[in-house]
Formats: C-alpha cells, structure tokens, sequence
C-alpha cells in the first residue's frame, strides 16, 4: 500500500527542485523547463488527493493545467526566439534592459 | 507489493532525472532527462489509476511540448560558449537556502495532515478512464473547457505572430 504521504513527498521534492533551477540556471530554456516541472510537481499532488478521495474533479483540473502548460510554452518559446532574433542570446543576464 | 516496488522505482527515477535536468549545461541532455522525468510520472499517475491523464501525460508532455523544446533547442542553433551557465555561486546560495525554506514549510503541511494514511486498496470500477474523465469534461466542466480551447487557439496564434516572419 501506498501512503499519500510518500506521494505528496515526492510533489514537494519534484516542486522543489523546479523552484532551484529557475532560481540558479540562467539559460531561458532551462527556467522554463523548470517552471514545467513545477507544474509536473502540481498535477501529481492534485492526482494523489483524486485517488485518496475516490473524486475525478482534480483529474479533470489536472487536463486543464496540462493544457494551460502547452499554451505556455507555445507563447513562451516564441517569445524566447523572438528575442534570441533580436539580441542574439537566451541568457537571461544579457536580457535586463526592462530591469531598474 | 508489486505496486510499492514499481511506485518507489520511478518515484527515485523522476527525482534523478529532474534534478539531472536541471543541473546538465547542455539544454538538449536536460530535456531527454525531463522526459525520463516525464514518462516516470506518467508511470505513477497509472499507479494512481489516472489512465486517462497517464496517456495525456506521455502524448502531451513527453510529445508535444519537449518536442517543442528540441526544435526550438535546434532552431536557435546555440554556439558552444552560449550554452555554459556562469559560476555564480551566490545565486547557488540563494538557489539553496529558497529549496530549504519551501521543503520546509511543505514539510510541515504534510506532517501537520495527520499519520500516514494508505490509499484505499480500490478505485472504483472505471476512475480515471477515459469515458469517465470525457463525461465529466463534457457535463461538469463544459464552460472552462470551452474557455480551455479559446485559450489555446489564442496560444497558436500569438505564437505565430511572435515568432513568424520577421517584420523590418
């Protein structure tokens, strides 16, 4: 048996080291994969409680982050290669002329 | 029992590969570890009797979106020195003391719900299926889907204005 602890454990892990690689990595395309994991971290805490209460209702709200994530990168990675058109860089140091 | 062994299996998978994608310099070897990453969960969304969004999971996730990133990864066509990261060991610093502070507040949330409590050993005949997760969608859930597909034909097409021909 499989204790909803362990698995809610394992969301946190998972958030956690998202929440560190958006904070340490300055290459844009390794913070947006991190902000994937966090929602990655999100869906399967969501999915655990759905078991644990016999409920569907988080499964569906799960579909619904996966597409809000899909609708995110779709935006985001074009963002990311606008600006790596224009300025030549994904490194996020380069990019602070919005920063004051 | 074989449920444990599979769970912890992929559960240490999915840490590994997480942490390995998000530690590699190169983006192209991180994304295959997301998708390691990916797929693990996948496995314990099954686990979970969550068929339905397992499939979601490897059809969109590990095919849709990663697949994005490597043609993107591609697209950009990152010269070797681009692709290092600095040594800056004080944003390491604050990387770390943040992870400790969120794991500990997750900590005691998940102390604080009480003793261990086990899944129940059963879900009901057809939890997580796909017939049972598309009539909630299409009863219950109508309107946000609804919203759901305008956000997402809205993410197409800004996407294409974003990233399509260059205007000069």
């Amino acid at each position: 048996m499989i204790a909803l602890q362990s698995l809610l454990t394992l969301s946190a892990v998972l958030f956690v080291i998202g929440v560190c690689g958006f904070i340490t990595r300055r290459n844009v395309l390794i913070m947006f994969m991190s902000v994937e994991l966090m929602l990655n971290a999100a869906n399967l805490a969501m999915l655990a409680f759905a078991r644990h209460n016999a409920s569907m209702d988080p499964q569906v709200v799960a579909m619904f982050v996966m597409a809000l994530a899909a609708a995110e990168v779709a935006v985001g990675l074009a963002i990311i290669v606008a600006v790596f058109r224009r300025r030549g860089t994904v490194n996020i140091d380069d990019l602070r002329n919005l920063k004051w | 029992m074989a449920e444990q062994i599979f769970f912890y299996f992929f559960a240490a998978l999915s840490i590994v590969s997480a942490f390995l994608a998000v530690t590699r310099k190169n983006p192209v070897v991180s994304v295959v570890w997301l998708i390691s990453c990916m797929f693990s969960l996948a496995v314990i969304y099954v686990i979970l009797s969550a068929f339905f969004l397992a499939a979601v999971q490897v059809i969109v996730y590990a095919g849709a979106i990663l697949m994005l990133f490597v043609f993107v990864i591609m697209m950009l066509n990152l010269k070797t020195g681009m692709v290092g990261q600095l040594r800056n060991l004080g944003l390491k610093f604050v990387g770390l003391i943040a992870a400790l502070l969120i794991l500990r507040q997750f900590y005691s949330a998940i102390k604080g719900a009480g003793a261990m409590t086990g899944l129940p050993p059963r879900a009901a005949a057809g939890f997580g299926e796909a017939a049972a997760v598309g009539k909630l969608l299409y009863s219950q859930y109508i309107y946000p889907l609804e919203l759901m597909a305008v956000l997402l034909l809205v993410a197409i097409v800004g996407a294409l204005v974003l990233a399509g021909k260059e205007q000069s």
